[in-house]
């Protein structure tokens, strides 16, 4: 039976081959997203925990991830872990608002872009907000952009920008609503920029 | 790996055949030699390989904790592409030089690497998306890579991944029951039942063992279940199906088949085990228990009684594989009665919200009867594996038993000497249906499994 087999050296060598493949894919998916997105600016607000497998990052909390469905345009109706496009225009201040949120992507007019997001919570809003017009929820939403990882150390610093209100993040977004971090802006300027390779 | 499960077998069996005449005693020690995978002490350098090759694969994790940012990222990229080529190489190598063992290693080092490339390539492009899908992609690189490489340890490793997958979408997102899980699983099961793994068998059962497991918990979450009787009761059917089939496949298989089911009864036993003393303690908890058909999830009709229905139907194949088994005349009519009764009894807490010390009295001794029943279910196999599970459950169940009543001596004391004047009494009257059975000497003829 093991005569007919392939020999050792050729069956691993398509295994180093597949893994390497999956491997570049992912690489490749995300250079292709850094180099070709559209460039947007993000205002953040991080925190700094630590990963039990990938060590020291921000988790970057983004005003335009928790939305009132009643002070923006587009759909009303969504659910826990519904596909969620955020539309976003330039501010005069440079960062990207959300104006409207959609269930599918709207077609791409002008200076907008549209961020693919999940939701990942619907509720009620918060005691304080500005009354409700009828009636209305608060989405929590995610982007895949709430992660970025420093050296060991560096996130306590970033936090201190953050309290300072002094960080921001700049993003790249390709036109189907993936997003991806270029770059962490402080005091108005990119410092921490992503390489290709 | 089958050979060592088979050489055991063969080496119980051989000083019968020998004074039986069968085999000629010169020739015994020939026989056996010429099957593989003896001496338990060969597979200690496989053994420290193995740790070795996780040391190092944790190694190369430990990484992302370092601050590489002073390298380039082209050269990381470098590094973890040259790493995992370096450890298929180095494979390659080792087998080419018949050192096996370390050619294993080897593997699950390459795979090893392979799931540290996934994490550091996501760390460095600040990917994050649903993190499981990461584990689920190295555990379906790590069984193709044993697949084509015919590593048992990469396939262990592969299920232990699946595993962890598994475990984390039922956990901590929201699926009510994990089915992509089944998918994999199902591909990687065949590729070792084909390759008559028997590691790799135990491991796939073990890993489905934790599907079941998890996906009930994740049911239990999702449909927000009053009670605990119901995830409780469809484990325990689960248990028992799975036994049942896994009795009636031993005994119909050809002998090298069956050892592989055999170890499947064994490993149901133990789940079985674990379920009935997860039953009590579940029941026994301070979570309240009520009658199923009062779920706490609204919407449709259907879903607001899965908590009864679920139940029955886990029931219901557990009664039709009992069933089989004993058509198929794998299982005897007695083991039939105990596996149903045990379904029933969960099945009636769960339906009826049985719960505090009644309950608990009823499921003790049904976890007593149970004990009993494997001891001499393993007499009758000759299932070693049986008596002694039996043995432990008698013992881990009477300790339950008395810290579980501590607080009323009295009563433990009459729950153990009604106990033990029930099993005396049982003892004495199965000793007088046995004999009468098999004729005055009581020598009864051991019931073979083929």
């Amino acid at each position: 039976m093991t005569d007919s087999r392939p020999s050792t050296a050729i069956t691993l060598f398509a295994a180093a081959i597949i893994q390497s493949a999956i491997l570049g894919w992912i690489v490749w998916d995300r250079i292709d997203l850094l180099r070709t997105g559209r460039p947007i600016v993000l205002d953040v607000a991080p925190v700094d925990p630590r990963d039990l497998f990938r060590g020291d990052y921000l988790v970057l909390s983004y005003p335009i991830a928790r939305l009132r469905t009643d002070l923006v345009e587009g759909d009303k109706d969504f659910a826990l872990n519904d596909r969620v496009y955020v539309g976003l225009r330039r501010t005069e201040t440079d960062a990207w608002q959300a104006f409207s949120m959609h269930h599918a992507r709207p077609q791409l007019t002008g200076e907008v872009v549209f961020l693919r997001g999940t939701v990942t919570g619907v509720s009620g809003p918060a005691t304080g907000d500005v009354p409700c017009t009828g009636d209305c929820k608060v989405v929590a939403m995610r982007f895949g952009i709430e992660s970025y990882f420093v050296p060991e150390g560096e996130g306590r610093r970033l936090e201190k920008l953050r309290n300072d209100n002094r960080l921001q993040v700049a993003a790249r977004v390709t036109p189907d609503g993936e997003a991806a971090i270029a770059g962490l802006i402080i005091d108005g300027t990119l410092r921490y920029e992503e390489p290709l390779f | 790996m089958l050979d060592i499960v088979y050489r055991r077998r063969i080496a119980r069996d051989l000083p019968a055949w020998v004074a039986r005449g069968w085999v000629a005693p010169e020739r015994a020690d020939a026989l056996l030699a010429s099957i593989p995978g003896g001496d338990l002490r060969d597979r200690l350098p496989a053994i420290v390989a193995v740790f070795g090759a996780i040391l190092l694969a944790l190694g190369a994790m430990s990484f992302v904790a370092a601050n590489w940012n002073g390298i380039s990222r082209l050269l990381r990229l470098t590094l973890l592409f040259g790493a995992l080529w370096g450890a298929y190489g180095g494979a390659v190598w080792l087998k080419s030089r018949r050192w096996s063992v370390l050619y294993e290693a080897a593997v699950i080092l390459g795979c090893g690497i392979f799931g540290a490339n996934i994490m550091l390539i996501a760390q460095m492009y600040h990917i994050d998306r649903h993190y499981p899908d990461g584990i689920m992609i190295w555990g379906l690189g790590t069984l193709l890579a044993a697949g084509l490489s015919r590593s048992v340890g990469a396939v262990v490793f592969g299920f232990g991944l699946l595993a962890l997958w598994t475990a984390i979408e039922s956990t901590e997102f929201t699926w009510p029951v994990h089915w992509p899980f089944l998918v994999a699983w199902f591909a990687a099961a065949w590729l070792v039942w084909y390759e008559r793994w028997t590691l790799g068998i135990n491991a796939a059962a073990l890993a489905l063992f934790a599907w079941v497991i998890f996906s009930t918990v994740a049911l239990d979450n999702y449909l927000r279940w009053p009670g605990s009787g119901a995830p409780m009761a469809i484990l325990a059917a689960w248990s028992v199906a799975a036994m049942a089939l896994a009795i009636r496949f031993e005994a119909k298989l050809e002998r090298r088949d069956a050892t592989v089911w055999r170890m499947f009864s064994t490993q149901a036993l133990i789940g079985f085990f674990i379920v009935m003393f997860a039953v009590q303690v579940a029941i026994g908890a301070d979570r309240p228990v009520v009658p199923s058909g009062q779920s706490g999830q609204s919407g449709h009709w259907l879903v607001g009684r899965l908590d009864t229905l679920l139940p029955i139907a886990t029931a219901i194949l557990a009664v039709a594989a009992v069933a089989w088994s004993v058509a198929e005349a794998a299982l005897a009519r007695r083991d039939a009665a105990v596996l149903v009764a045990t379904v029933a009894v969960t099945l009636a807490c769960a339906l009826l919200g049985l719960s505090g010390p009644s309950a608990i009295a009823i499921l003790a001794a049904a976890c007593f009867g149970l004990a009993v029943w494997s001891i001499n279910l393993g007499q009758r196999r000759d299932h070693r594996a049986a008596i002694n599970l039996g043995v432990a459950a008698f013992g881990v169940e009477a300790l339950y038993v008395y810290f579980k009543t501590i607080g009323s001596l009295l009563d433990t004391a009459l729950f153990f000497l009604a106990g033990g004047v029930v099993l005396v009494l049982m003892a004495v009257l199965l000793e007088r249906l046995r004999r009468r059975l098999v004729g005055g000497d009581g020598a009864a003829p051991r019931e073979q499994s083929p």
